[in-house]
């Protein structure tokens, strides 16, 4: 697979803060490939959003050097029409729903992409009824987003995203503000944009159960990678996450607990069914073992 | 409260009215309007009248629905009433008279004229305007409307940008305006009591959390737009163009001639106030 | 001892508009004193508008609030002294903040309270240590406050008036793990050391689960189920029939349950099914 976004170095430094603090973002190298499905983790000012943000030619980056999909982000990076090209290729999907829809009028607010884009009518037309009908919106083209719920709203601004064919899709806490059902109304939209779509996509969250479910996961910590792996080799490390203030699975801490007790368990398992499995299994045999020992 | 307010609100339909052109709908009103002013005859404002009353049934939208708008200006509609209404010098004996206030029949005529043009204008703008209008197909035709300005440097893309968001935050802006009056009533804030100066103070806790939220929903939606690939009107297509058809033609053509036959009515029906031309 | 109490209530929004809806529908329930009571249910099952109407924001359409076993409108004009005792922080709270510092922004409730200036003071102080805000902050702007930290200073504008009921609507939404259990926690410390009560309004089961002593389960408008927290994540395939879900931990020691392990107590936090598994083991070995 190619590569689509690379860092190596990379620096970020919010000008006020600049004297005093710390950098945002602390000389961190990665690089994602195209395709990949990358939860990114870290608390309220890890320097996750800064991260997302330069992505987008939002911020450029005070250090280091950032490519996106084979463009480098330079400092003074200002010339419109590759902003433009590095726009067009990755979205981006904010956290708050309300803020991002920019039209009253459910369909008008998906085609503003494309709108820019300067595409033909036709062409509009047709891209906006397919994203539509891939976050499962159709129905709604002639609503106004503000009678809609939550998740709904956040399925209209990824339809707009989709719409302008990217390559990419960065989930700035889009589900931050949602309730259980929008949230997994997101998520499943998520995922179809990663698998059906073939989309690389960055999903920056702080929910532990999401961020499971990506192929790859990226804790940062005070502007630095803190671990990088999938989401079984991350979340093992129970004691580690707990210390920058983040949390693990309900059913890896209980499996992690009980190791503690002195139980043999497996310590990457993440989801519920696996938890079960592996405990019922465990149990039996030791009961088992038990009976037999009287 | 608040919740109840409609004016500005789009309310989606397939109607005549809805269907019609944006840009047609904006000269609607504007010749509306001319007529509503020109007309002096009660005959004339009875066609008004019942004017209205077919493009509200047209609509289809709940009367009820479009009555909510007038509430919010009834306050400046009876202050606007009363004056005309105590003010007028008549030129008879007064109708009634009581310590310094003469009522005379002229006054009763102009109170109810103007009355009746401010409800009109108001039902009409706003069936034509908001009611049956997205807002975005509204600037587009305002946009469409103005162009030939551009031509004198004059940004009537960006003019219509603004309106266009502006409208689609008032029903944000009126939710958040609840939260935050019923935030500040939890912490014990007393809007009600007091004279002017304490009733003006009390308003800060509500104005400054607006104002600085605005900013907010200011900021986020430029950042979420740049996002998007927006960089003003030039290079930006549209995925809906605006066709003038027949209807809207023969719409216009209807409304010209009711507003002629307001103009003749005015020569050869007598005029109850020749004075109304100035208002 | 139920300190509030909502008798056959019933709420309707926009009555006598196209709008009209059903929000509360005869309700009935009681809050016990001294306790955290968990209000769950899915958006638009009512739960924010019995917030509102158990602070007396809104009034009932039919029914009563029982405060202390009286009518919170038995005289209306007095709704705003009911308001200082039953504090109510809404959801996202920091857009209520206004003032030119934290400490003037805490002290706006007590000032509305008509307390002296040295009352204000304390009252002030000690909001914001419940509320965990640092004493270097308290002279800023609010607006100067990274995200939590704002959160922090509105919740402390209600603790400061030292409610003796205090709801609070989603109060950690949006936050991180360790934001969310430093404002719970100490939300938890203002309920213990004032005796105060506290109905917490969330969609996070595994709070419910790590704070509350009680749940009401809200559905379209009605009380669903009502019960101490083991109780009512024990009938976790009803909440599952309305939508809601239980905690993971509370998942997983149902689907042990099922598989023939017959572990017991309280299976609804990690330590709980840890401890109910530990024992389930020597148990085991002991026979």
């Amino acid at each position: 697979m190619s590569e689509f976004i690379r860092a190596e170095d990379l620096s970020f430094a919010y000008e006020e803060d600049a004297p005093k603090v710390h950098p945002a973002l602390d000389r961190i190298s990665l690089s994602v490939d195209s395709g990949e499905y990358v939860a990114v983790l870290g608390h309220n000012g890890s320097g996750k959003s800064t991260f997302a943000k330069l992505l987008n030619v939002i911020l450029t980056p005070s250090d280091g050097r950032l490519y996106v999909d084979g463009k480098e982000i330079t400092p003074d990076f200002s010339d419109e029409e590759t902003v433009f090209d590095v726009r067009r290729r990755v979205g981006m999907i904010f956290q708050n729903p309300d803020n991002q829809l920019v039209a009253t009028i459910v369909e008008e607010d998906v085609a503003f992409g494309p709108e820019n884009l300067g595409l033909p009518r036709e062409e509009i037309r047709r891209r906006v009824d397919m994203a539509l009908d891939a976050v499962g919106m159709r129905e709604f083209a002639h609503h106004a987003p503000h009678h809609l719920s939550g998740g709904q709203k956040q399925r209209i601004a990824i339809a707009g995203v989709l719409a302008m064919k990217p390559a990419c899709m960065v989930f700035d806490e889009s589900t931050a503000m949602l309730d259980p059902r929008g949230r997994s109304e997101v998520m499943s939209a998520i995922e179809k944009m990663n698998r059906e779509e073939n989309i690389t996509v960055l999903h920056i969250t702080h929910y532990m159960d999401e961020a499971a479910r990506a192929d790859r996961v990226i804790v940062i910590n005070d502007g630095k990678i803190f671990m990088d792996g999938t989401p079984k080799e991350v979340f093992s490390r129970v004691d580690e996450l707990r210390s920058v203030g983040l949390e693990v699975p309900q059913g890896t801490e209980l499996l992690h607990a009980l190791r503690a007790d002195g139980f043999e368990l497996p310590a990457d398992l993440i989801r519920p069914d696996e938890c079960i499995d592996c405990l019922a299994e465990y149990l039996e045999k030791h009961s088992k073992n038990g009976g037999a020992s009287v | 409260m608040l919740k109840d307010i409609t004016f500005g609100q789009y309310f989606p339909g397939q109607s005549l009215l809805h269907r019609l052109d944006p840009r047609t709908k904006i000269l609607l009103s504007l010749i509306f309007i001319v007529i509503l002013f020109v007309a002096k005859t009660p005959i004339a404002f009875l066609l008004m009248i019942l004017l209205t009353a077919v493009f509200v049934e047209m609509s289809k939208i709940p009367f009820g629905t479009i009555f909510k708008g007038i509430r919010a200006v009834l306050i400046l509609l009876l202050f606007t009433a009363a004056i005309n209404l105590f003010l007028t010098k008549g030129q008879g004996t007064p109708l009634l008279e009581f310590w310094v206030i003469k009522i005379y029949a002229e006054g009763i005529w102009r109170a109810v004229i103007m009355a009746v043009r401010v409800v009109l204008l108001i039902l009409i703008s706003g069936l034509f305007l908001t009611y049956t209008t997205t807002p975005i197909a509204l600037t587009d035709g305002i946009e469409s409307l103005l162009s030939p300005l551009k031509k004198i440097r004059i940004p009537v893309h960006e003019f219509a940008m603004m309106i266009t968001i502006a409208l689609r935050f008032i029903p944000t802006l009126i939710e958040e305006t609840d939260r935050v009056i019923s935030a500040q009533k939890a912490r014990g804030a007393d809007f009600s009591s007091g004279g002017l100066i304490k009733r003006a103070r009390a308003l800060i806790p509500i104005l400054v959390p607006l104002l600085v939220s605005s900013i907010k929903h200011a900021e986020d939606l430029a950042t979420a737009m740049e996002c998007r690939c927006y960089r003003g009107g030039d290079g930006r297509t549209r995925m809906v163009k605006l066709t003038y058809r027949t209807r809207d033609f023969l719409m216009l053509l209807f409304v010209l001639a009711i507003g002629a036959s307001v103009f003749v009515l005015n020569h050869y029906i007598p005029i109850l106030l020749p004075d109304l031309y100035y208002f | 001892m139920n300190i509030l109490e909502l008798r056959d209530v019933s709420y309707t929004y926009n009555r006598g508009t196209p709008f009209e809806e059903l929000a509360l529908d005869s309700v009935s329930v009681g809050f016990e004193k001294g306790k955290i009571t968990g209000i769950i249910g899915h958006t638009g099952s009512g739960k924010s508008t019995l917030t509102h109407l158990l602070n007396g924001l809104e009034k009932p359409s039919s029914g009563d609030v029982l405060l202390c076993g009286e009518s919170i409108w038995e005289e209306p004009k007095k709704i705003a002294q009911i308001r200082f005792r039953i504090g109510l922080v809404m959801q996202y709270p920091e857009y209520q903040l206004f003032d030119e510092t934290v400490r003037a922004d805490i002290g706006f409730g007590p000032r509305n309270m008509g307390l002296d200036e040295d009352e204000i003071a304390r009252r002030v102080d000690e909001a914001a240590r419940f509320a965990g805000i640092a004493p270097e902050l308290m002279d800023k702007s609010p607006f100067d406050l990274s995200g939590g930290q704002k959160r922090r200073a509105a919740i402390a504008g209600v603790l400061a008036m030292r409610p003796e009921i205090l709801v609070l609507d989603e109060p950690a939404a949006g936050l991180d793990p360790r934001g969310r259990t430093e404002i719970l926690g100490g939300l938890r410390d203002y309920q213990r050391s004032r005796n105060a009560t506290i109905l917490l309004v969330s969609h996070s089961m595994e709070d419910m689960a790590r704070y509350c002593d009680n749940i009401v389960v809200m559905n379209q408008g009605r009380i669903y189920v009502t019960g101490t927290v083991s109780e009512v994540f024990a009938r976790s395939e009803e909440l599952q029939s309305v939508g809601l879900n239980v905690p993971e931990i509370a998942r997983i020691a149902n689907g042990l349950i099922r598989r023939g392990i017959p572990l017991s107590g309280d299976l609804y936090t990690v330590e709980g099914v840890r401890r109910a598994i530990l024992s389930y083991v020597k148990g085991e070995c002991e026979c």
